[in-house]
């Protein structure tokens, strides 16, 4: 049998391992605060240098930027003139620039960035990067303009990294390549998921030049229903008014979600010209495309579809009936008198739509 | 009597108004930066310029701030004053020129076209 015995030491071996250990505690705590203070100091100076660096190559650029020479003639001036270990801090100064800058300004500076490697050097890192590396070096090709990146940025938004994927996307956008563009569609209708305002923001950013690439899309008959509504609405978030023509055609495409998509852009936009079309279309066989028709009436303000609308009051789906009565306000006097009659319709359902619409335009106007 | 050279820049971005500052001196322009609309302000009120470039998205005031203030004061109404923004909306335009504003530029710009409007403002 094993018996164990507790072992008292005397008080003062007690205080001397009491002190050791509080030595050996401050020495690492003090030793921790040297390291912080230490890298402090180096990470300030290698900044003091960048800054150093950058604010002696700014007035060099600047110069290049706004000289009689031509884009190749540019970067070969900047490859004489700036030594290889200044590359880091060049390519900062070009990219600051780059952000700003558009035209033949811009024009040199995309040039440079290819003749002076930085593009193929992002799209390495790109590849062979880490997580943030990657995610810098996507952000940098966007912003060269890169083209010739595109398959990989592409490729890359596989990546498993959110900030990759933004990135890459960002890019791909701001470089408006058909390749790009269609780069772009794809990964957001094959991943509804990620359709946040973020995204959508990067997309409207460009607008205009997106819309082209978009209109070709729909020209080309684009047979995924998921891909072709998120073209309609990105083309309606636009407002791109070209693609009106092309839109009508889809207000009888066999998939429903599809139809009311483009009811919903055909209303953002608000050309006149779609009147006559949407006005058929409240009569479509789907509630949920009725009622888009309705409202997009209402939105661009349609003044002959009184009667459709006001017939639309009796419809069996309460979502339609309130989107009729919501246009009906925003078509004038006309409209509201419309709605005025409706309140003495017998059935008790389409008197409180009416009522209800009523209010609600009667308490916006007040407002105003 | 001596011709006044001298532009006020007010832009809380210092790559931009590096590169302005750089290509307007050049051109023989006193150029003088303010980093925000107050710092700006101050400097158009003891430099009487011959010209302010405005940004209109600034810390501390912003560039219809500082151009509603510029112009309800006599000393200082009659500088023309040039807006470079990010913001390309119509009604930020038409609100910068119904402030009194002479030029508009939105950026990503052209730093040549940027001087070439200074001097046609200048010139008028």
């Amino acid at each position: 049998m094993i018996t164990i015995k507790s072992v008292s030491l005397p008080l003062a071996d007690t205080a001397i391992a009491l002190t050791c250990t509080i030595l050996v505690l401050l020495a690492i705590t003090v030793s921790m605060f040297l390291s912080l203070i230490i890298i402090r100091i180096v990470v300030r100076r290698r900044e003091v240098r960048t800054d150093k660096v950058k604010e002696s190559l700014r007035p060099l650029i600047y110069e290049l930027l706004t000289s009689d020479i031509s884009p190749e003639e540019v970067a070969a001036e900047i490859a004489v003139r700036v030594s290889r270990k200044e590359y880091p801090e060049l390519e900062q100064v070009m990219l600051e620039n780059a952000r700003v800058l558009k035209g033949g300004e811009l024009e040199i500076l995309i040039t440079s960035f290819d003749r002076l490697g930085f593009v193929d050097e992002d799209i390495e890192n790109l590849q062979k990067g880490r997580m943030l590396k990657k995610a810098e070096a996507a952000f940098h090709l966007g912003t060269m303009h890169a083209h010739r990146a595109v398959p990989f940025l592409a490729e890359a938004l596989q990546n498993r990294s959110l900030e990759v994927v933004f990135s890459c996307l960002n890019s791909l956008s701001k470089i408006g390549s058909p390749g790009a563009v269609k780069a772009v569609v794809d990964y957001l209708s094959t991943n509804p998921d990620i359709g946040t305002i973020r995204v959508a923001e990067v997309i409207l950013e460009r607008k205009q030049s997106f819309g082209p690439y978009l209109l070709a899309w729909l020209n080309d008959n684009e047979e995924d229903p998921p891909r072709l509504t998120l073209i309609i609405n990105l083309i309606g978030a636009m407002k791109y008014e070209q693609a009106v023509p092309v839109l009508l055609r889809y207000l009888t495409h066999p998939d429903p979600e599809v139809r009311a998509s483009t009811a919903e852009a055909l209303g953002s936009i608000g050309d006149f010209s779609a009147c006559g079309k949407l006005e058929e279309t409240v009569d479509d066989e789907e509630p949920g495309v009725r009622a888009r028709a309705a409202e997009a009436l209402g939105k661009i303000q349609c003044d002959g579809a009184v009667g459709k609308l006001k017939g639309g009051l009796s419809d069996t789906y309460l979502e339609v009936k309130m989107n009729c009565a919501v246009a009906l306000t925003q078509l004038g006097e006309e409209g509201r008198a419309a709605l005025e009659d409706a309140l003495s319709v017998t059935e008790e359902i389409d008197r409180g739509v009416a009522a209800e619409a009523l209010q609600k335009d009667r308490i916006g106007k007040e407002y105003k | 009597m001596e011709e006044n050279k001298s532009i006020v820049i007010a832009e809380d971005q210092s790559d931009i108004a590096h590169l302005v500052d750089y290509r307007l001196t050049r051109l023989g322009y006193d150029v003088t930066w303010g980093k925000n609309g107050k710092e700006a302000l101050d400097f158009i009120r003891e430099k009487q310029p011959a010209l302010v470039i405005l940004d209109v998205m600034m810390p501390i005031m912003d560039g219809f701030e500082v151009l509603r203030e510029l112009k309800s004061n006599p000393e200082t109404e009659e500088i023309p004053v040039i807006m470079l923004t990010a913001r390309s909306m119509e009604e930020d335009i038409l609100k910068g020129f119904d402030s009194g504003a002479v030029d508009y530029i939105v950026k990503p710009f052209s730093v040549s076209e940027l001087a070439a409007r200074v001097k046609a403002v200048l010139d008028r």
